[in-house]
This record gives structure tokens, C-alpha cells and sequence, in this order.
């Protein structure tokens, strides 16, 4: 069991908000996870407890069978890789100098990259199609390509596990299925358990593995099968404007 | 340089064998020249390599080395120390000697008083942009008990404080000189340890911490480190202005980086190099006066700074 979580209960100190509760994921093996919810349902709280950003309220966070708060910033750091959204990256950070952050959890005190480190940026680099543009500072990329950079020092990072926050946010239609197939087909050809928070559920019901859904802070985990099946996606939004359509597993428009 | 002209065979002759053909000369040089310079190099790093671990620190383009208000807590202490002893009608102003290493140990005491307030602060405060706020509020604090002080002091007190707050890289022996190198030393070898995480730090604090850095022991070392030169450096030279901001910037824009391993050995180059520039400026050959250093590192260094920002129209961290 790669990560697994009992009971945990997710939100902030001072004061305590609570923005979920009850969550009971595992995540076994390779794959593809969508957290899906309505914007303020804690999507990203989740993924920041589930990293180690922030304390969990209450329950357990197990990585590889041991308790997270257990681990080291650095063992966590050799275990799971984190993709947040937009941060403000310093004007002269070559595309190259940020994904050789990535190795910053395997280099001696001072950061010195080996031959191997190396080969790790430039496989990641080449891997999301930006080796040419490794020169480039990271201010003068588009969004999509800023995206595939970020997720570039994520796989750098060389860990089991890849948590993103909001991977497909600012990005035109295409870039947004860019991105998710780019997750697809790290998860599949690279023995990765990638768990994206996301607002882009008719694509994540077509492309995961598993879909960890979050309303009225109750949390589901299953297979998007299941989900569409069991008929809570009916549910998840009010009802006026959109609705789930069962057959074509998406959500569209009502007709006026 | 400076009042008195020294021919250049002379002075390499002082150097590299301790004689020249006139005595004072040999003294001008070995023991007032050579240290001043020395003082020039030490001031420039040391304030420089601060700049840049406070601008990475708090992720501001504005920040200096003297942000968690160490030169409020230096000047507090001297200005207690001059001007306070003048109120209180003690007046240990005359025995100059005394004066001299009270000033440094006022300043100290200042500096180390902030340094413990900005500490406790860091260990119970998650965000780094509250200790930015702690330490200009500790700046107005201290300046207003100044301003107080200065209303009440007597004029040639007050002028003491005033040539104080202007910087002077003068004014040491050797040994006051190798104790600052020393405090110096240790201050750089405490940078090294920063390199690396400081680069993580660059792209944000979750980010870093995701990286496996640890965040707090990484604010307790910058904060030492600063801490270190900056205090030491303040006691020994008093606040020089400007350098710490401009120096770091100086070197990103011409080295077009911001890794670390890079930045800190040459801003330590550069921030020497400038500060021997300034050093040279405020005492022209054939020129009686010797100018406050701060002068002229603002008056020379201000305009550079705003010609570079106008040239690529952006400053970053």
C-alpha cells in the first residue's frame, strides 16, 4: 500500500475549520487518481495533509505502510513529489536550474549534481517535450508549457508518488487534455501514483483510474464506474444549470 | 589616495618589505591604509552576501541586510550610549579610547538584543512576511526613542551620534580588524551550509519543504548568519547604507542567475570590489576632505542601480 488514510480529518488551526472528514483512501499501486468537488470543498487542503504540508486534524496518514508524521522532511521528500498551482518563480530561473531542484532530496550539502542526477533532469526535461527550451527562463513560458515544466521537476524528483494542485487550471481545452494525458502516461509507463486535484471532471471520468470525490465533506473513493453508477454525480451540483448526462458519462448543459 | 600622497613605488615598497623612504609614510600605510582597506573588503561582502540571504529570505527585491532591524537596535544602543550618558551628566565622551570600543560594544548590544526579539518572533511565527513587519516596527520603535534622545542631548553629543550614523570604515587597528574578519569568517562559513536549501526556498516555502528542506532550522540559520555579519559589521563600522540591497541585485543582473553556488562567492567579490570603489571615491587624491562612506555609497550607488532597473525594467528577488 502505497498511501493509505484512516479516518483522517483534513482542514486548519486557528481557528479550526474542519473542511473534510471521515476520508478512507488507498492508493495500491500505479495509477491515476482525480480529486474532484466544488470549488471551497477542500480539494487542495487535501492534497497539502496527504503531502505533509500541513497537519492533519485528526486520523491517520499511512505512506508505505508507516505513519507520515513519522518521516523526515527529507524521507517524505524521496517518497512523494508536489505540483502546485502558479507561484511566483524568480525572473532568471532557467527551465533547466528548476527541474534540477528536483533532485535536492538525493544531493550532498551543497547540491552538487552527479552524473546520474543529471540524467534524471534530462529524461524528466524530455519526457514532457521541453529539453529545447531548457534554456529558457521560466517567466518568459506560456502557461501550458510552465505546466509541463513544473510537472517535469516533479518526475525529476523520481518519487513513487506525484501530488498536484490544480494541474489543469489557467489552460486552454487543449492544454488542459495535454496535461491530463501527460499524467496518464506517466502513471502507466513510469510505475507512478499520480493523485491531481482538478475542476475538470468529464475528463477525469474518461481518463482515471480512480476518482476521489468530495461533497458536503464526505469523501467517496471508488472507480469513476462506480461513481457514475452509483448516481452522485447527480448530485454534485445544483441543479439548474448543468446536469449529468449517464450515457454520455459527461456533464452538459440543460437546453433552454 | 586620501590627504597625504604616498608615490606608488613607495607604497609597494611599504607592502612587500615594511620600509620607504619616509617613516610616516611606512605608518600612514601599514597602519591606517592597509586596515581601512582590509575594513572596505570585510563591510562590502559582508553586507552584500546579507542582502542576498535576506532578498531570498523574504522573497523581496527590497529587502536588505538590515530588514529585521539590526542597524535600529545598533543605533539605539550608541545613541543610549552617547547621548544618554550626556543626559544622565555623565560624560565618558572624553577618554577616547574607552569611548571607541564602548560604541562597539553598545552597537553589539543593540544588535544581539534585536537578534534575540527577531528570533523568539521566528520560532512562533509560521510567515516569513510577519518577521519583515516585526522588524520595521522595531525600526520605528527604536527610531522614535532616538529622535528623543536627540531632542534632549546636547549639540556635540548629538554630533558624535550623527558621525556615527554615517559610517566610517577608518578608525580600526589590526586587532579591532581581525576580531570583525573573524565574526566575518564565521558568518560566510554558516552561508555555505545555506546554499542549497536557499535555492529550493527561491521557488516558494511549499515547495521547498516538499523538496525535503527544513524550514525552520533554514530561518533559524539565515537569521544567525545575517545576524552575524551584519551585527558584527554595524559594531565595528557603523550602518552603511546601500550596499546589501544593490550588491546582490547588481550581480543578477549582470550574471543573469539566482543559484546560489554562483551568486554568493561573486557578490562577495562584488560587494568588496564596490565597497574599495566607495572607499577610494570618499578620499580623492588631492582632495583634504574625507567624506562620510554612507554618502557616497548612496550618491554613487543610488543612480547605478536605477540605470540597471531601467534597463531591463523589472527587479526580482
Amino acid at each position: 500500500m502505497r498511501l493509505e488514510t484512516k479516518q483522517l480529518s483534513v482542514g486548519y488551526n486557528k481557528p479550526k475549520v474542519e473542511v473534510a472528514s471521515g476520508i478512507n483512501i488507498s492508493i495500491k499501486n500505479a495509477g491515476l487518481t482525480a480529486v474532484i468537488g466544488v470549488n471551497g470543498s477542500g480539494k487542495s487542503t487535501l492534497i497539502k495533509s496527504l503531502s505533509g504540508l500541513i497537519n492533519p486534524l485528526q486520523g491517520d496518514i499511512k505512506l508505505y505502510n508507516r505513519p507520515l508524521n513519522t518521516y523526515t522532511v527529507k524521507e517524505i521528500a524521496q517518497k512523494i513529489s508536489l505540483v502546485l498551482t502558479k507561484q511566483r518563480l524568480p525572473q532568471h530561473l532557467k527551465v533547466i536550474d528548476f527541474v534540477a531542484l528536483g533532485r535536492q532530496p538525493y544531493t550532498n550539502w551543497i547540491g552538487i549534481h552527479e552524473y546520474q542526477d543529471k540524467n534524471h533532469i534530462i529524461k524528466a526535461l524530455k519526457q514532457v517535450k521541453m529539453y529545447e527550451a531548457k534554456d529558457k527562463a521560466c517567466s518568459r513560458l506560456s502557461d501550458g508549457q510552465l505546466q509541463k515544466v513544473l510537472i517535469a521537476r516533479a518526475i525529476a524528483q523520481n518519487t513513487p508518488l506525484i501530488l498536484l494542485d490544480e494541474p489543469t487550471s489557467h489552460l486552454d481545452m487543449y492544454h488542459k487534455a495535454m496535461v491530463l494525458n501527460l499524467l496518464k502516461s506517466i502513471s502507466t509507463n513510469h510505475d507512478k501514483s499520480v493523485i491531481f486535484a482538478t475542476h475538470e471532471i468529464n475528463l477525469a471520468l474518461q481518463l482515471c483510474d480512480s476518482i476521489i470525490l468530495i461533497k458536503d465533506k464526505q469523501v467517496i473513493h471508488d472507480t469513476p464506474q462506480n461513481l457514475i453508477h452509483s448516481g452522485i454525480l447527480h448530485e454534485l451540483f445544483p441543479q439548474d444549470l448543468i446536469k449529468f448526462d449517464e450515457k454520455a458519462q459527461l456533464f452538459k448543459m440543460n437546453r433552454i | 589616495m586620501g590627504s597625504v600622497s604616498i608615490p606608488l613605488q613607495d607604497i609597494t615598497r611599504v607592502i612587500f618589505t615594511g620600509e620607504s623612504s619616509v617613516d610616516t609614510w611606512t605608518y600612514i600605510i601599514l597602519d591606517y591604509r592597509l586596515p581601512k582597506a582590509m575594513t572596505a573588503i570585510i563591510v562590502g561582502s559582508g553586507l552584500g552576501v546579507s542582502g542576498l540571504l535576506m532578498q531570498t529570505f523574504f522573497r523581496n527585491p527590497l529587502a536588505g541586510p538590515y530588514v529585521l532591524g539590526l542597524s535600529s537596535g545598533a543605533s539605539l544602543g550608541v545613541a543610549l550610549l552617547l547621548m544618554g550618558s550626556g543626559i544622565l551628566g555623565l560624560s565618558f565622551t572624553n577618554y577616547l579610547w574607552f569611548s571607541k570600543t564602548a560604541v562597539i560594544l553598545a552597537s553589539s548590544l543593540g544588535s544581539l538584543m534585536v537578534m534575540g526579539a527577531v528570533l523568539i518572533t521566528s520560532v512562533k511565527i509560521k510567515d516569513s512576511m510577519a518577521l519583515l513587519i516585526i522588524g520595521l516596527m522595531f525600526a520605528s520603535l527604536t527610531g522614535a526613542v532616538v529622535n528623543l534622545l536627540s531632542y534632549f542631548s546636547a549639540s556635540d553629543e548629538l554630533q558624535q551620534f550623527v558621525f556615527w550614523s554615517l559610517g566610517s570604515l577608518g578608525d580600526l587597528s589590526w586587532s579591532e580588524v581581525s576580531i570583525l574578519g573573524v565574526f566575518w569568517f564565521l558568518g560566510l562559513i554558516l552561508c555555505l551550509f545555506l546554499i542549497k536549501p536557499l535555492d529550493a526556498l527561491l521557488i516558494g516555502e511549499s515547495y521547498a519543504k516538499s523538496l525535503g528542506v527544513h524550514i525552520k532550522l533554514l530561518r533559524f540559520m539565515t537569521i544567525i548568519a545575517t545576524c552575524v555579519l551584519t551585527g558584527s559589521i554595524t559594531a565595528f563600522a557603523g550602518p552603511i547604507a546601500f550596499v546589501g540591497l544593490a550588491i546582490p541585485h547588481l550581480m543578477r543582473l549582470i550574471l543573469k542567475t539566482n543559484k546560489h553556488l554562483i551568486l554568493l562567492p561573486t557578490v562577495c567579490m562584488g560587494g568588496a570590489v564596490v565597497m574599495l570603489i566607495c572607499d577610494s571615491i570618499s578620499q580623492l587624491p588631492g582632495v583634504d576632505y574625507t567624506l562620510p562612506i554612507n554618502a557616497v555609497t548612496s550618491l554613487f550607488g543610488a543612480p547605478i542601480v536605477i540605470w540597471l532597473i531601467l534597463r531591463s525594467r523589472q527587479l526580482n528577488f
